[in-house]
């Protein structure tokens, strides 16, 4: 019969396209082989990334790992495990094995979650030990042009005299784009309305067409925006000047004093960790924090490199901690799970 | 600026000619086509596992591999719709009403190559589009705001409910629950969680990709399980029988025309997504077709209108993406990403300061379409082939597939379990002769809605009268107000004639089913 032929070719088809599809996986993801004089690590490593692919925190993540295959001869395997505002991935993390072989990517979405989320399955500072952070990007406020508003003084007298009438948006309740806009609020003495958006993407669109007054973003993807009219830059979130945009003012000169809300990256890994595996892993992103070619690469994406030890960005942490959880709690977000 | 435009054109199509770049495109489209194909991997999947090997290579060559991948991989997808009944991309659940009769009938190779051809032209105008009408289209879509975008989906609401087969009642109630289907998950305004059931991963919601695979594919899997043998699909292997008839092309023509003009249209409103232009090009071709109960029975516009949309929006959707840097949709932001890699900021400024990338990548779109063409005239034979393996086969390797694909996007095994459930679900849903296609019309459409009606009224301070104050916003209300009377009008004067009282007339305030 002709039918069993045909299956014969169909059948050897459909297993040349798996394997030339698993070949592409196991291509991307080739390990070079163990050096046998380091201690720690011997073999491949997994980087949990709680965001979404393709985000920043993603984009990062990857560079960062590229950069310790290439120092210890090991795959750092990058694992994106978004959902439920870094919660899944996270947890994911804290209950792998503590032997330095699973690493997790924090932000201050991580040190936000601690307040903003009621119930979650783990508490950062208990589950986890921080091992060193790697950058820190400012956020630049920007407002809608035909607002015609160019300073963040104008801007701030507008909000006082007609409270509650101006709009920030933001990529959802929680977020660091709304708890910058959280902390100007309080800070600035101020009441705009909050608009959440299910991604950064809309809620630009919505301000660049108009919709809404303001709001925080990220300086790279505003960069353009600002250039070309279609948004109007107010002032950016660092303690200093952001090399992206070193026309605008910071928020704490323009206005806000003591204003900083800024996102941090770094790494952390579970609670049991031994504390060499946390020295070695320090130690190794310190000198990749260090490198003229990463930090010129990082300056263009509007990142600069930190460093800390493991004792320093612990307190860090914890301060943040803190610093949000005031926020937070006169905000009144709260995600009850 | 237009002659400018051509000339800077012209250089991009010297760009993605070069062989080396040529190379990469075929590779992208290739590998997207052969992941695109195996149920439950999609252009997601497929782009993040090539991802790690852009690093290395030229901003150039990585950008249109990539942009190869996303063709690649879409038309892949339509395959799995058309032969197996299998959305692994969401917007291709359409194709699966009337591209799976079509196997059954043993049209299949017809309907691949109507799926092709839609899905050329398509493309080709939404890159001339893209061309010529960028500019417009970015000031159209900042008129775009919540109460336009809340308005616009209620029309395709109501316009989707003519998706349902059969009884209007049932159609009905199969929105709703897609409505609240939709409503779980984190509340994007207020973070508050709705029926999660305090399980984390429910927080971000159903996953589309698990709600469609689930209710097409594995539902008719599940249905199908206990009659495999009986169930051949009749074969005739000659070239000439995958060729669509004349009289096909002479259906499917103005199909694929409309199709097109309406994905060109969404392309142009931002956060319209493409699975939601597929079902309202689909709609739209059941209200006007002569004799709409041929559809969901094999209907040849009923494939060509969806993916000609699906396509044409796809490519409109890459005016935001690259002139704004604002990523229509997942994909797209993982493009974005690698650019990032690449250290290149996507934004207005890319078309001036990456001039040979921007026209490139524009270039390469239709040379990656020509490319699809080329590379599947002669693969259509074999994919339609794939239907002779026997099904005891086919199958458990296909729900193996999906249930990599579902697990490869986030790494979460709870996604793979969802599959099960809604295939469990979706196989009563057909036992009991509800159509599922509305499930995934309220589950898109639904959160939409509620978001964007809420967003409004936060933003005017709680005053509703903006639906109507805005211009193009009350437009879309007028149309959903005038479907309904005329819905309303029909059944009082049938009620006047004296025919019996009938529950669906009510229901269906909406359009007829």
């Amino acid at each position: 019969m002709t039918e069993f032929r045909t299956q014969r070719v169909s059948r050897r088809t459909i297993g040349k396209a798996l394997v030339s599809t698993l070949f592409a996986g196991a291509a991307a993801s080739i390990t070079s082989p163990a050096r046998a004089d380091d201690v720690y690590p011997t073999k491949a490593l997994t980087m949990i990334v709680p965001f979404a692919a393709g985000g920043s925190a993603d984009v990062y993540g990857r560079l960062l790992a590229q950069q310790l295959n290439a120092a210890t001869g090991q795959a750092f395997i990058v694992e994106d495990r978004p959902g439920a505002g870094a919660i899944i991935g996270s947890q994911a993390a804290a209950i792998s094995r503590p032997d330095g072989y699973t690493l997790l990517v924090v932000s201050n979405t991580h040190t936000v979650n601690e307040t903003l989320f009621a119930k979650k399955p783990y508490k950062l500072m208990t589950n986890f030990v921080p091992v060193a952070p790697i950058n820190a990007s400012d956020l630049v406020l920007v407002t809608r042009p035909d607002l015609g508003i160019k300073t963040l003084a104008d801007l701030i007298k507008l909000a006082k005299e007609k409270p509650g009438a101006l709009s920030f948006a933001s990529s959802g309740p929680g977020t660091p784009y709304h708890m910058a806009g959280e902390l100007f609020k309080q800070m600035a003495g101020i009441d705009i309305t909050h608009v959440p958006f299910k991604g950064s993407s809309e809620a630009r669109i919505d301000v660049m067409g108009g919709q809404v007054d303001m709001m925080f973003d990220a300086t790279t993807t505003m960069l353009g925006l600002i250039k070309s009219g279609k948004v109007t830059g107010i002032a950016t979130t660092g303690t200093t000047r952001s090399a992206v945009l070193p026309d605008l003012p910071t928020m704490a000169d323009a206005g806000v004093p003591g204003y900083e809300a800024v996102i941090w990256l770094g790494i952390v890994a579970p609670k049991g960790t031994p504390d060499s595996v946390v020295a070695t892993l320090n130690a190794l992103i310190t000198t990749i924090d260090q490198k003229p070619d990463v930090q010129a690469a990082w300056e263009k994406q509007g990142a600069v490199p930190v460093i800390m030890t493991p004792g320093q960005f612990t307190a860090f942490i914890e301060a943040d901690i803190v610093k949000w959880a005031k926020v937070v709690e006169i905000s009144g977000a709260r995600v009850n799970n | 600026m237009i002659e400018q435009s051509l000339i800077d054109l012209w250089h991009g199509f010297g760009i993605a000619l070069e062989p080396g770049n040529l190379m990469w495109s075929f590779i992208g489209v290739l590998i997207g086509n052969l992941i695109g194909v195996l149920p439950g991997m999609g252009a997601i999947s497929a782009i993040s596992m090539l991802l790690p090997l852009t690093y290395a290579m030229h901003p150039v060559p990585a950008i249109l591999m990539l942009a190869g991948i996303f063709y690649g991989s879409q038309y892949g997808g339509a395959l799995g719709a058309i032969l197996l009944n299998l959305p692994c991309h969401p917007p291709h659940a359409v194709t699966c009403l009337d591209g799976y009769p079509m196997t059954r009938q043993g049209k299949a190779g017809t309907a691949l190559g109507i799926t092709m051809l839609c899905s050329f032209f398509a493309a080709s105008v939404g890159i001339i589009v893209m061309i010529v009408a960028s500019p417009l289209l970015v000031q159209i879509s900042f008129k775009f705001g919540p109460p336009e975008i809340f308005s616009i989906m209620l029309v395709g609401l109501l316009a989707g409910a003519t998706m349902s087969r059969g009884s209007p009642l049932k159609g009905v109630a199969m929105t709703v629950i897609g409505l609240l289907l939709g409503v779980a998950g984190t509340d994007v305004l207020t973070g508050t969680q709705r029926f999660t059931f305090g399980v984390t991963d429910l927080g971000d919601g159903v996953e589309l990709v698990a709600l469609a695979l689930g209710l097409f594919g594995v539902a008719e899997f599940l249905r199908n399980v206990n009659r495999m043998d009986a169930i051949s699909v009749p074969l005739k292997m000659s070239m000439r029988d995958m060729r669509p008839s004349r009289a096909d092309l002479r259906q499917a023509f103005p199909a694929m025309l409309r199709g097109t003009a309406i994905g060109t249209l969404f392309g142009a409103v931002p956060g319209t997504g493409p699975t939601i232009t597929t079902f309202i090009a689909y709609a739209l071709e059941r209200k006007i077709a002569r004799d709409p109960s041929r559809f969901g029975h094999g209907a040849i516009e009923g494939v060509a209108a969806p993916e000609a949309a699906s396509h044409s929006k796809t490519q409109v959707d890459f005016i935001p993406t690259m002139s704004l840097g604002i990523p229509g949709d997942p994909v797209m932001a993982l493009i974005l990403g690698a650019l990032l890699i690449q250290g290149i900021q996507p934004g207005p400024q890319l078309m001036t300061e990456h001039a040979d990338l921007f026209w490139g990548l524009i270039a390469s779109f239709w040379i990656g379409n020509v490319l699809l063409m080329v590379l599947n005239v002669p693969l259509i034979g074999l994919w339609v082939k794939l239907l002779a393996v026997p099904y005891r086969f086919l199958f458990p390797s296909a729900l193996f597939f999906i249930a990599i694909g579902v697990y490869s996007t986030k790494s979460n095994l709870f996604e793979v379990w969802e599959v099960l459930a809604f295939g469990i679900a979706g196989a009563v849903f057909a036992a009991l002769d509800f159509s599922v296609a509305p499930v995934l019309l309220g589950f898109v459409l639904g959160p939409m809605v509620e978001d964007n009606f809420r967003r409004t009224l936060l933003l005017s301070h709680g005053d509703a009268m903006v639906f109507v104050q805005h211009p193009i916003s009350a437009g879309f209300i007028g149309i959903s107000v005038l479907l309904i009377s005329v819905r309303l009008y029909i059944w009082l004067a049938a009620r006047r004639r004296g025919v019996p009282d009938r529950v669906e007339a009510l229901v269906a305030g909406l359009p007829p089913g």
